[in-house]
């Protein structure tokens, strides 16, 4: 794109995927470790890191009502219902460590960390 | 009795407080203008607006203070004309030059009479004894002026990689054309930011509803879909609504480096001009620019926001519950206030104080302008930390540049409904003249 070009035009449009993320599944957070795994422009890794801010924003919110003495009984976000207050930090850590390596554009290993968090998260799925 | 922490709370003994989307750390170093700063450098890097011009009158008129980037600083238009952007304090005893005499071609320091022309040399000191060339050898903290477009602006970086200026497109106007306002905002400059590329909001906080109407939008209108693009000045955010058939409507925000936006408005519709500048941390002017592509239209509003002529405080703020009426509330718009840049304030000065803790937010994938934003902010800080300069302030020719809002088939290439809203490079204009 010409520097000297009013507007400036666009460069590195990406249509992205029609991705939701609104649970923690081991299938969304598959999902999203898939789409890492072919991201590599700024576009396509902002895009990344807002599904995984996503996917942290639930688990921080999980990790909020296992600490929380006045929840609701069986208070729960879908994906972590069975898990015990420590796998909830466990996966919230995996996820920020997976966040942080997709901002510093290292996808591919941002993929790897959201793997093994999906394994942990089908490890107490029924 | 046990204590219970508030709900949602975490026990400390087991959260790992660094364990933020954005840390503390980050946040502080997008957030902090002073000198030295990492951000403070960037905005260092362009040019920014620091008053209206209509705020210094008349030559050898009274000065002005300025804040800008946690600096203290003073305007004066000079006998000529031109405007000198001056340290308030004078370089003797830190008197403050706000006080001082405006007149032949300077500003002359009303406690022992030393004189400044606009670009900080110093001309006299009057009590030094006869033959003292001591005035010589100092000079005051002068940064460079630019008066364009109804604002004057200002570069406060090294002189040596002073940026070319933006060719924004309301320049090539007259100034009976355009309609510039500023207004004080009690809050950092990146929560205006975020604010001004966050469509998600629009169909929410400005909504405005009739006495037969639901509360909530139609779904098609809140549930977008949220692009950015790259471009030369910063970043298009970019939001898709279906519109049924085989129709989307796009509105297309361009962020322009450090901390400037267009509202998206159609092809053929005025446009507004947002540029949050930092005064400091925890207060910045909020400069808006009213104009219409084509000359020959007027422009369909001018009273922006009503704000005190002196201090610029909007008479709807934090202090008076921003005029909120509770009745209008249930019945004609979303927040019960009144103009749609009073219920951005409110929004964007309360959120959790003067700098929002965005360690502590919870964002999901409706926020990609957001991420994008600080993103890019964050890169540029840490780039020119390490001596890269940032290339987005040689682009002056693309900060011509106009925002979209548009319905179109959805076939057609967003980046083709972007490249028509933008206006005719001026070298083609000039060609077609010729």
């Amino acid at each position: 794109v010409a520097l000297d070009e009013a507007g400036g035009g666009l460069s590195g449009w990406d249509d992205g995927d029609d991705e939701v993320v609104s649970d923690l599944l081991p299938a969304t957070i598959e999902g999203v470790a898939v789409r890492l795994r072919r991201s590599h422009s700024f576009v396509q890794l902002v895009y990344r890191e807002s599904e995984l801010d996503a996917l942290w924003s639930l688990a921080d919110l999980a990790v909020g009502k296992a600490a929380d003495r006045q929840a609701p009984p069986g208070a729960g976000l879908l994906g972590v219902e069975g898990a015990s207050p420590e796998e909830r930090l466990q996966l919230r850590s995996l996820l920020h460590q997976a966040h942080d390596l997709a901002a510093a554009s290292r996808p591919a290993e941002a993929a790897d960390l959201l793997v093994e968090a999906a394994r942990l998260c089908a490890s107490w799925s029924p | 009795m046990a204590s219970h922490g508030a709900p949602g709370a975490v026990d400390n003994k087991v959260d790992n407080k660094e364990e933020r989307m954005l840390s503390v750390a980050d946040n502080e170093k997008i957030t902090r203008v002073g000198p030295g700063t990492p951000m403070g450098e960037v905005f260092r890097r362009f040019w920014i607006p620091a008053l209206l011009s209509s705020e210094l009158p008349e030559r050898d008129g009274p000065p002005v203070k300025v804040g800008l980037l946690g600096e203290k600083l003073v305007a004066f238009r000079d006998s000529s004309g031109q405007v000198g952007l001056l340290d308030s304090r004078c370089p003797h005893r830190h008197a403050n030059l706000y006080w001082a005499r405006n007149e032949e071609g300077g500003l002359r320091c009303v406690y022992h009479g030393w004189k400044f022309t606009v670009d900080g040399t110093c001309v006299d000191q009057p009590a030094e004894p006869a033959g003292s060339h001591f005035k010589d050898h100092v000079c005051a903290v002068a940064y460079q002026t630019h008066e364009a477009g109804g604002i004057i602006w200002a570069y406060l970086g090294p002189k040596d990689r002073t940026p070319p200026f933006p060719a924004f497109d309301w320049l090539r106007l007259p100034p009976e054309k355009y309609f510039a306002h500023k207004r004080l905002q009690v809050c950092n400059y990146l929560q205006n930011v975020e604010g001004e590329v966050d469509t998600a909001h629009l169909n929410f906080l400005h909504r405005a509803f009739g006495p037969d109407q639901p509360l909530l939008p139609p779904e098609n209108l809140r549930r977008k879909r949220y692009f950015v693009a790259e471009t030369p000045f910063g970043l298009a955010c970019m939001a898709r609504s279906d519109e049924g058939g085989d129709q989307y409507y796009w509105r297309m925000t361009p962020f322009m480096l450090p901390s400037f936006t267009v509202v998206p408005s159609g092809y053929d519709e005025m446009k507004i001009f947002t540029a949050a500048t930092p005064i400091d941390d925890t207060t910045m002017w909020g400069f808006t620019v009213l104009w219409h592509p084509d000359p020959e239209r007027e422009l369909a509003f001018r009273n922006f926001m009503d704000v005190d002529p002196v201090t610029f405080v909007p008479h709807a703020n934090i202090n008076n519950d921003y005029l909120r009426d509770l009745d209008k509330q249930r019945t004609e718009n979303w927040t019960g206030m009144g103009s749609i840049r009073t219920q951005d304030m409110a929004a964007q000065e309360d959120q959790d104080g003067p700098i929002c803790r965005r360690d502590q937010e919870h964002l999901g994938v409706t926020d990609r302008a957001i991420v994008a934003t600080r993103r890019l902010l964050l890169k540029l800080a840490d780039d020119l930390a390490q001596g890269i300069e940032p290339a987005q302030a040689q682009a002056a020719e693309a900060y011509r540049c106009r925002s979209v809002a548009v319905t179109a088939p959805r076939s057609v290439d967003p980046t083709e409904l972007w490249k028509q809203g933008q206006p005719v490079p001026e070298r083609a204009l000039v060609g077609a003249a010729g």
